[in-house]
């Protein structure tokens, strides 16, 4: 089970989607993530919690995307928010 | 495509574009108070309390809230917290924690005498800033003394940078060179470097247009000071046409906006007319303060004089030193004129 921190608040500009951190967020976290459509509701699906498997049924269930091209692109996704310390 | 990466400049690009596209106030900035604890002599903002008097009342934590709120559905994401000294505002942390909630990116300006162990503390459970800009008045207690009237000003703010770099918040410095701190410039290039910091260095200095009183026209230096030092490829780097607007040099035109500590609206620090009086409603204001500037040209003595390419305007400064966006000023009229000057005598057309 894959978790994002608490103390991100999701903002929309301009067309753009971004994770900024608030609060104490940001004393671990400098300056914010940005998000694609997909990865959007990929992260707010980890704000509760979520693993590999259930993050492919969102994208299978919304995108035109076989099951192992979504496993895929999910594994690098969560590599990148790890990489950028969102996750627990 | 699923993605998540850290932002980078094209990032930004792309939000400045669409900003300007929308007139959305992407980048904003909060004057919170015009009292600071130090009392610099080239300072075009810091008043005395019966000056701030004479002219409005602080605007309060609960308003400054519900400007910040405003602007976020607006489209902010760039939050800076400037004064006098944003830190000695009565009520910072209350106003700097609500903001922390809301999700911009938040810069401090600020002189970093009151960045000490109990400040960091604070930031640590409000929220770490995105980037703390400080400004550097000299590289002793003596020159700060000499130029703040600070007896410790040095010490506090080599505190500060030390305090902030260890917390890895990302911190730039600036120095306002004047003549009472010049001798110091190349030591504060070597604090600064010894320090980690990136440093620039400016000697542009306003005369007050809003009721400070300042030492500008005997402290500052002016381009063309430096004769020696401006070679044809500087000068012709800091040539700017005059285009139909006067605002075509400005990234911050349309997309930004200053709000002053008694709460009116304007575009920049130093260009407090037009302004409107911030009436709640801030999309309105915003719309209106972006008509009066639209209205506004470039001085009609501009578009005939020969010097006009190496002037140093921007309506701004025009606003602070001869007291309206589109009355022209005598110093700088004189600098660019020095500066052609120099600039044909580089070129061989002057003897």
């Amino acid at each position: 089970m894959q978790k994002i921190k608490d103390g991100f608040m999701i903002r929309k500009i301009g067309g753009q989607i971004m994770a900024v951190p608030t609060g104490a967020r940001t004393s671990d976290i400098h300056g914010m993530i940005a998000l694609s459509e997909s990865g959007e509701l990929l992260w707010k699906a980890l704000e509760n919690g979520s693993d590999a498997q259930a993050l492919a049924d969102i994208l299978t269930d919304n995108y035109e995307v076989d099951r192992q091209t979504a496993l895929a692109d999910i594994e690098k996704f969560l590599d990148g928010l790890k990489e950028q310390g969102a996750l627990e | 495509m699923i993605g998540c990466e850290h932002f980078g400049d094209n990032y930004f690009n792309q939000l400045r574009l669409w900003a300007s596209e929308h007139e959305a106030p992407l980048t904003v900035t909060f004057e919170l108070t015009p009292f600071c604890n130090f009392n610099c002599v080239m300072c075009y903002v810091r008043l005395t309390k019966e000056q701030a008097k004479a002219q409005g009342e602080m605007l309060t934590a609960k308003e400054w809230t519900e400007i910040a709120r405003q602007a976020k559905e607006m489209g902010t994401l760039n939050l800076a917290l400037t004064g006098g000294e944003p830190l000695s505002h009565p009520d910072f942390w209350e106003i700097y924690g609500e903001l922390n909630k809301m999700g911009f990116l938040i810069s401090l300006l600020s002189n970093g005498s009151l960045i000490d162990e109990a400040a960091m503390e604070k930031f640590r459970r409000y929220g770490m800033p995105y980037l703390v800009k400080l400004t550097l008045y000299g590289a002793s207690n003596e020159t700060y003394k000499r130029v703040c009237g600070s007896d410790d000003g040095f010490t506090r703010i080599s505190k500060a940078v030390d305090l902030l770099k260890e917390a890895n918040v990302p911190v730039k410095m600036t120095a306002t060179i004047v003549r009472e701190n010049a001798d110091d410039l190349q030591e504060i290039y070597r604090f600064a470097k010894e320090k980690g910091v990136p440093m620039q260095h400016s000697i542009s200095v306003v005369k007050s247009s809003r009721g400070a009183v300042n030492t500008a026209e005997s402290s500052r230096f002016a381009f063309s000071d430096f004769p020696d030092e401006l070679s044809i490829e500087d000068l012709e780097k800091n040539k700017y046409p005059l285009l139909e607007s006067p605002f075509a040099w400005c990234a911050s035109y349309k997309t930004s906006f200053w709000m002053t500590w008694h709460g009116y609206m304007q575009m920049c620090s130093f260009m407090n007319t037009p302004s409107v009086r911030y009436s709640g409603n801030l999309v309105s204001d915003f719309r209106s303060l972006n008509s009066l500037l639209g209205k506004l040209s470039s001085p009609a003595e501009c578009e005939s004089c020969e010097d006009k390419e190496f002037c140093q305007r921007c309506p701004g400064i025009l606003c602070a030193e001869s007291g309206h966006p589109e009355r022209i000023s005598n110093s700088l009229c004189d600098t660019a004129k020095r500066l052609n000057e120099l600039y044909k005598f580089r070129k061989g057309e002057l003897i």
